[in-house]
């Protein structure tokens, strides 16, 4: 969609669903006032710099020593954008009916035999079982400021790696907050989001039931039917770094949270890395075998 | 020299709150019911409370104050979500249970100040809410409000949590307990409540006491007597010494008989 830039009059193009860019011939920022005001309720400012992404991202490159060395010797400063992207953060109640088996153990006293210095001898030991039981109830909880990515641009998965960002943070979307950034409407329908955020609410309780309610020494078989309440939805851009970095197969995706310095993304790893990788432990492991056998001949020619 | 109203050290120096710092405006402010008189007594009946307590603490001269100490009272709704294991005759002894407790909690205080802390603000009990006074006492102490209604929310709701729990595993007799809670209709108000403090010094240590200004209930860790304790200890070895002299003397007289 093409737009006239109010200070040099320049016909820019601004991709669907962007309501704020700067012009690419006088760098003035562009922002679609009306468009953002009704859709987004609040911004959260970027804290990390260009410089300090561009830092973390070569850090994060260096450290992945399984990637291909073309992919870790990139990352300059200039290949990384800012982007303000559309989250939706919700504060919903769950509540939920589960049943699960609980495993209590107990200890059986175990009389055996063995040979002490020559001898038979009898022992005792403690020897654990378990008894199960079936238990079922129910589970509530309010969980505050749940995020669900609301860009087509960014899965779910990748949205859910970036996280957390401190809402307190947040700011009332105010247009002077975009000015210059590249800011995202929201691009994923409600139904969607919906059904989304039902899912990870559901995993989400699922998880807390299995690893803060249920009592016992174990537990299996855990069946959750999860029934969530929607209390406040907002609309929130969040600061996100974007490097495209050259890969094997043409140019990944990573991504610094702007908040907090977290980098995510998935990086390739270089085959010839790991082929020597497993080279190296076949030697290493063929000589702990070689001198174990060897000294074990040694010792049996000298007894 | 001035001394603080709250541990009783002399203060050297006075420091200002510096201006311009956000303080959280109480509602209001509850009167005293209980007066100067009523707390002493009650301070009396508190130190004759326990035979471990040393005598001369009953005739201690202890100076209390009234002030008036910030604390936001919140109430609320509480679903608790339990699980946990109660005695059982099984193999292992115990068995799990789940259930769920719906309750009212009223006046969970949460204090605002640095001036009591929450073990000592929950054991002074309930102040009555009925009256808060809204024109600024002139002839009466209080501390200035340093927490937020949002910094102290998280307590509240804690705290009916652990209040909930604990009749939980009181009336089902639980070995363990686990439990997911879910709060509604939570508010609170910040007030100032009536306490009476003073600070008595015993031996070497400065002691603090605490009296609810509408209860006459007191708050404090009396000091244990070393005397007393010593006394009983000794009774103790001596009435088992006399005991086991007593079933030595019957052996010996048993051994006696029988030859």
């Amino acid at each position: 969609m093409a737009r006239g830039c109010t200070q040099c009059g320049a016909a820019v193009e601004v991709p669907s669903g962007v309501f704020s860019t700067s012009c690419p011939f006088c760098d003035s920022p562009l922002v679609e006032v009306e468009a953002a005001q009704s859709a987004i309720d609040a911004v959260v400012p970027f804290v990390i710099t260009k410089a300090q992404a561009a830092r973390l991202l070569r850090e994060h490159l260096a450290a992945a020593w399984l990637a291909p060395e073309s992919v870790r010797r990139v990352a300059r400063a200039e290949e990384l954008d800012a982007v303000l992207l559309p989250f939706t953060a919700v504060d919903a109640c769950t509540r939920s009916t589960y049943s699960a088996t609980i495993g209590v153990d107990w200890y059986r006293t175990e009389t055996y035999t063995t040979t002490e210095n020559g001898k038979t001898v009898v022992r005792t030991r403690q020897v654990r079982e378990t008894e199960w039981f079936p238990l079922s109830g129910e589970h509530g909880r309010r969980w505050f400021d749940h995020l669900v990515s609301a860009s087509r641009g960014l899965p779910e998965a990748e949205a859910n790696a970036l996280e957390p960002y401190d809402l307190g943070r947040a700011l009332p979307f105010d247009p002077a907050l975009t000015a210059g950034v590249l800011a995202e409407l929201p691009s994923v329908s409600a139904d969607e989001q919906r059904k989304v955020l039902a899912d990870e609410l559901s995993q989400r309780a699922a998880r807390d039931i299995e690893r803060s309610l249920l009592p016992g020494d174990r537990s299996s078989q855990l069946h959750v039917s999860t029934r969530s309440d929607v209390e406040r939805s907002r609309t929130v851009l969040l600061p996100v770094w974007i490097a495209a970095v050259a890969g094997p197969k043409g140019p990944l995706r990573v991504l610094v949270n702007g908040q907090t310095g977290e980098v995510v993304g998935d990086l390739p790893r270089s085959w010839w890395k790991i082929a020597a990788l497993v080279v190296v432990a076949l030697l290493v492991g063929f000589a702990v075998v070689s001198c174990v056998l060897g000294c074990g001949a040694v010792m049996g020619a000298l007894r | 020299m001035p001394s603080c109203l709250f541990c009783g050290a002399a203060v050297e120096h006075l420091v200002p709150v510096p201006p311009g710092e956000e303080h959280p405006e109480p509602e209001g402010w509850l009167p005293f019911s209980v007066d100067a008189s009523a707390a002493d007594a009650a301070f009396r009946a508190f130190a004759s409370s326990s035979i471990w307590y040393p005598s001369d603490l009953r005739k201690a001269r202890v100076t209390l104050r009234r002030v008036l100490v910030p604390a936001w009272s919140w109430r609320g709704e509480l679903e608790l979500y339990w699980a946990g294991l109660e005695s059982a005759f099984t193999r292992s002894g115990k068995r799990p249970v789940a259930g769920t407790l719906r309750e009212r909690h009223e006046q969970v205080l949460v204090p605002a100040s640095s001036a009591l802390r929450q073990a000592e603000l929950t054991a002074l009990g309930v102040f009555d809410e009925g009256a808060p006074q809204r024109e600024w006492p002139d002839d009466l102490p209080y501390e200035l409000c340093e927490a937020s209604e949002s910094a102290t929310q998280s307590v509240a709701q804690s705290l009916m949590e652990r209040l909930s729990a604990h009749r939980v595993r009181k009336k089902h007799g639980l070995v363990t307990l686990n439990t997911s809670v879910i709060t509604n209709d939570l508010r609170g108000r910040l007030l100032l409540v009536p306490v009476y403090i003073g600070v008595f010094q015993y031996g070497d240590r400065d002691l603090r006491l605490l009296v609810n200004g509408h209860t006459g209930g007191v708050v404090g860790k009396a000091p244990i007597s070393a005397w007393k304790v010593a006394f009983a200890v000794l009774a103790v070895a001596a009435l088992l010494a006399g005991a086991a002299l007593a079933l030595g003397c019957a052996g010996v007289g048993g051994a006696l008989v029988a030859r």
